[in-house]
């Protein structure tokens, strides 16, 4: 696979969480796509909070060869973004959470009408929600998407133009990216895996973790 | 001056004795505790005046400055009394006294420095009663606002952390929650403020008016009174919601709500 030969992005060393099964060690490459299975409740989700320095937890990551410590929280999570399955809104209009607003096509390549930034985040349905926060997220141009089964409230053709989008994110930022994706669909996984690698979480009985 | 006998406030408690009574026949449960927050308030004005009259004869700085601090630390009490969600350990507390001593203290030696000039200027017969009256409206604007900070904080907890997750710092994540916190913590006294002179005589000036002044002296000072306690609210609030918000997140900006419990 070509990709492999992209430099490397984000280095993952020995990062444990509470709530997590074992410490998870990985290097990602540039333009890779890394999905991340497994039964509830071995700690997928508290990993990439971990990894986006959201909660505490023990260990070292790395972008691009700066280690999460040497820059301050806040600018590391504009870079390392994480992306909820449950999103929330501190403003009752969506537009006042963007400081750029999304460009129409982008708005209706996901599915969604442009007025709907006009709209109370409360009124939305949470699978269009899912799909605000993603471009809420994305306007900051973070380098690494940890996204936490944001596809989950979706239908199947909702579900593609997300991934759609996502791909073409990944080509066409002018920086490095890659993405970490959560997902319980199988479906998902093999359409995504033509990017990159898979990463199974297991239970904590059995040895867990494995990078490949 | 006309003065009151101790058979004058005796005569006024059995008015109270009587209308406990009539609360109690038609169904007010609680006519104890009305009798006793008044029994309360007789005997903590009481024991104010010996020790006010001993303070002005004494008549020594560290006496003043004694007083200060009991009449500080008892309003920082008071603060985290009130609080739903309380920091553990003494940063609660700590909060408090600090955002009260550097707003009411800092105020009252200006004005009585560079404004009124008694001589000594730390003369307890005004330095007291401006203290009080400072501290009074500052503790419970700054409960207020630190009540409703905290609470909001565990509350909307997801909303903070949606903020912090797209990079946002800790004064911008809860930059929404300061709104309301100082919102809710100023609205006692801009109530205050807007009543004075019309519907209420404010306490200082009717004692002072019933004391014999000239009404328009008493409305200077009383005007001087409001612009003080104004500006100590305001000042005492924005630093305990500042002082708060810093303490709310950890060092990697990580809202940290293990230290505060609910009672």
């Amino acid at each position: 696979m070509p990709q492999r030969m992209n430099p490397e992005l984000l280095r993952v060393d020995e990062l444990f969480a509470e709530g997590m099964s074992s410490p998870v060690s990985l290097m990602v490459r540039s333009q890779q796509v890394w999905m991340l299975s497994g039964i509830s409740g071995t700690g997928k989700s508290r990993f990439l909070k971990a990894l986006a320095d959201l909660i505490v937890h023990q260990g070292s990551a790395s972008l691009q060869g700066r280690s999460m410590n040497s820059i301050s929280a806040d600018k590391w999570r504009r870079k390392v973004m994480y992306f909820s399955a449950e999103t929330a809104w501190w403003s009752d209009k969506v537009a006042a959470h963007f400081e750029q607003l999304p460009a129409e096509e982008v708005i209706r390549r996901l599915g969604l009408q442009p007025s709907i930034l006009q709209s109370n985040p409360d009124d939305l349905s949470s699978g269009e929600k899912q799909r605000l926060a993603l471009l809420r997220g994305l306007q900051y141009q973070p380098q690494v998407l940890l996204l936490d089964e944001v596809t989950a409230n979706l239908d199947h053709q909702s579900t593609l133009k997300v991934e759609g989008l996502l791909q073409d994110y990944l080509q066409d930022l002018p920086q490095q990216c890659a993405i970490l994706w959560i997902s319980h669909s199988p479906q998902q996984i093999e359409r995504m895996m033509s990017l990159g690698c898979h990463l199974e979480f297991n239970p904590p009985s059995t040895a867990a973790g494995e990078s490949k | 001056m006309i003065l009151i006998s101790y058979w004058d406030l005796a005569t006024l408690s059995v008015l109270v004795m009587i209308l406990g009574v009539l609360l109690w026949l038609n169904g007010f449960d609680r006519v104890k505790q009305f009798w006793w927050a008044n029994l309360r308030m007789v005997l903590q004005l009481l024991l104010m005046g010996v020790w006010l009259s001993w303070v002005f004869y004494a008549d020594h700085w560290i006496w003043m400055a004694l007083v200060a601090v009991v009449m500080l630390s008892a309003a920082g009490y008071e603060i985290t009394k009130r609080q739903q969600y309380r920091f553990t350990r003494w940063s609660g507390l700590m909060i408090g006294i600090l955002s009260l001593s550097f707003t009411a203290l800092l105020l009252l030696v200006g004005v009585l420095t560079l404004v009124i000039q008694p001589d000594p200027w730390y003369q307890p017969q005004y330095a007291i009663p401006l203290l009080g009256m400072l501290l009074g409206n500052s503790m419970t604007a700054i409960g207020l606002g630190l009540d409703n900070m905290t609470r909001n904080s565990v509350q909307l907890k997801a909303k903070i952390e949606a903020q912090l997750a797209l990079g946002f710092n800790a004064r911008q994540s809860m930059e929404f929650i300061k709104q309301q916190s100082l919102h809710a913590a100023m609205i006692p006294i801009l109530n205050m403020l807007v009543a004075a002179g019309i519907i209420s005589l404010p306490g200082m000036m009717t004692g002072q008016i019933l004391a014999g002044a000239d009404p328009m002296e008493a409305v200077k000072y009383q005007i001087m009174v409001m612009l003080l306690i104004a500006s100590s609210t305001s000042l005492g609030t924005l630093i305990a919601v500042h002082l708060t918000l810093k303490r709310l997140f950890d060092e990697r900006l990580r809202l940290d709500l293990q230290q505060l419990s609910k009672r």
